[in-house]
């Protein structure tokens, strides 16, 4: 029998903006075919520079089929949300994220009972945000919540109705690059100026995921909600313990300012956040492991980036530490995304 | 001078919670008076041995609160280390906000008179010096 797995991250897409215009009102439908809106591709994904002349679009209808052997629940991510983060019709986002929602929910939850959603957000407008996530807060096909980052932080209280909904349900929160940081005023800002190119930006996107993780352990974020969970997903994973040292040591010299922070910031990632990984980049298998070792147990969860996959599962497992092998694949997730992930009585 | 204190000075020299710091046999101790007595503590910092008396004078810091509403605490008994501004209690030695298990090494203060002596031989806490990792 294959290992148990838990895919923390398998893209879906509509295909044509036929499938979305149904769940909108009539009005906005007709204003998306006004204004020719452009659907993000589904078969590229958010940064991804070139087209993957490989990738095909998934399919309801034959994803379940593609799972990775052993997989037992798979978090449906519906990345055309990502490019949202650099729009600026903020109460289009809205009614956009809606709609894939609903288009995911009738075509894709019903196709395979392992799948479950990530309800897609723009974190625009945090108000709408939520009404969306309590749409779904008592459905237990939704086991997570999944939005691009803005260039407002998130400990900021832009963000707070979204993580108040998501505290309220239970539901983690997935962010994930959306391919407009360091490109549009907006979005996360990465070093220096706009990258020019997809390599510069593949190779500095872990700065949104390091600014975000620090925001939400200093401004006190899950003080506030002790029951919330970030998740961040396509952001990589080897840097995060020199970012935890020095967060720690920081605190331990300017723990005056954010007294409200009263564990060293690893304590409060190791019960709060948790990081994807999706795939191994560069890093050699050897370095992957030393560096997994460093991190607290409960951190890691594996997703495939399934379409975009580079790594297989066993690929991604047999760079982990053996300890740790289990949790990555599937207890990490189980614990983070609770009950709903692994019921099996679905609507 | 006895075989186990030095003197640090008379009272009147000592200016409200300003360490004056006096060579031992045991290294350099500062002697501070507080509006509650006086306090020793080795001027050697337990995090990487910086002169943890000669930053600034004993001064206040923040308690656990809600976040954003800042509250002071600890008034005028903290020391807080020019180096790395780690911040401990004159009178316990102990990390504010137990930061670090690590603490100031404390001394017992006499006062005779106008007379006021450290006992060096009779330190209290460690010093060690200690490595702080993320758990
Ligand atoms: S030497 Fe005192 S805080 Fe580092």
């Amino acid at each position: 029998m294959s290992e148990a797995l838990i895919d923390c991250e398998y893209h879906v897409a509509a295909p044509d903006l036929q499938l979305l215009l149904p769940y909108m009102e009539k009005s906005w439908a007709a204003r998306f075919v006004r204004s020719r809106f452009s659907l993000p591709l589904g078969r590229e994904h958010p940064g991804g520079g070139s087209l993957t002349e490989g990738s095909s679009l998934p399919d309801p209808a034959t994803a379940g089929a593609a799972l990775a052997a052993g997989t037992r629940a798979a978090l449906l991510v519906p990345h055309q949300v990502m490019p949202v983060a650099g729009w600026t019709d903020t109460l289009l986002c809205s009614v956009y994220a809606t709609a894939l929602n609903r288009y995911v929910r009738e075509h894709w939850i019903p196709a395979d009972r392992r799948f479950r959603m990530a309800i897609a957000i723009s974190p625009h407008e945090p108000e709408l945000a939520a009404d969306e996530i309590d749409r779904y807060g008592e459905d237990v096909s939704a086991a997570a919540i999944v939005m691009p980052l803005l260039a407002t932080h998130l400990g900021q209280t832009h963000y707070r109705p979204i993580f108040k909904a998501a505290a309220r349900h239970r539901l983690p929160v997935i962010v994930h690059p959306s391919g407009r940081e360091g490109t549009i005023v907006g979005t996360p800002v990465l070093s220096g100026m706009g990258p020019r190119h997809a390599g510069e930006y593949h190779s500095l996107i872990w700065q949104a995921a390091v600014t975000n993780i620090a925001s939400l352990v200093y401004d006190g974020v899950f003080i506030d909600l002790p029951d919330l969970r970030v998740v961040f997903a396509g952001f990589g994973f080897e840097w995060l313990p020199g970012v935890l040292w020095h967060l720690d040591m920081e605190w331990r010299s300017l723990r005056i300012d954010i007294p409200w922070v009263t564990d060293p910031p690893s304590v409060y990632v190791a019960r709060h956040i948790r990081i994807v990984i999706d795939d191994l980049g560069l890093t050699p298998p050897e370095a992957s492991r030393q560096i997994a070792n460093m991190l607290a147990e409960g951190l890691l969860m594996w997703g495939s980036n399934s379409p975009f996959a580079t790594n297989s599962a066993a690929e991604v497992l047999d760079a982990m530490p053996e300890k740790l092998r289990a949790k990555v694949a599937f207890g990490n997730a189980a614990e983070t995304f609770g009950s709903r992930l692994l019921t099996e009585a679905l609507a | 001078m006895d075989n186990d204190r030095v003197r640090a000075g008379v009272v009147d020299e000592f200016v409200l919670n300003r360490f004056r710091v006096v060579d031992t046999p045991a290294g350099a101790i500062g002697v501070v008076r507080t509006t509650d007595g006086f306090y020793a503590v080795l001027n050697r910092c337990p995090h990487m041995g910086a002169p943890v008396c000669v930053g600034t004078d004993l001064t206040t810091s923040t308690v656990a609160s809600r976040p954003f509403e800042y509250r002071l605490a600890h008034e005028d008994r903290v020391v807080r280390c020019p180096w790395h501004r780690w911040e401990f209690r004159v009178d316990t030695g102990e990390s504010i906000g137990n930061t670090t298990k690590a603490r100031l090494l404390r001394f017992p203060v006499i006062v005779e008179g106008a007379e006021v002596f450290v006992q060096y031989r009779a330190a209290r806490g460690a010093a060690a010096r200690v490595k702080e990792t993320p758990q």
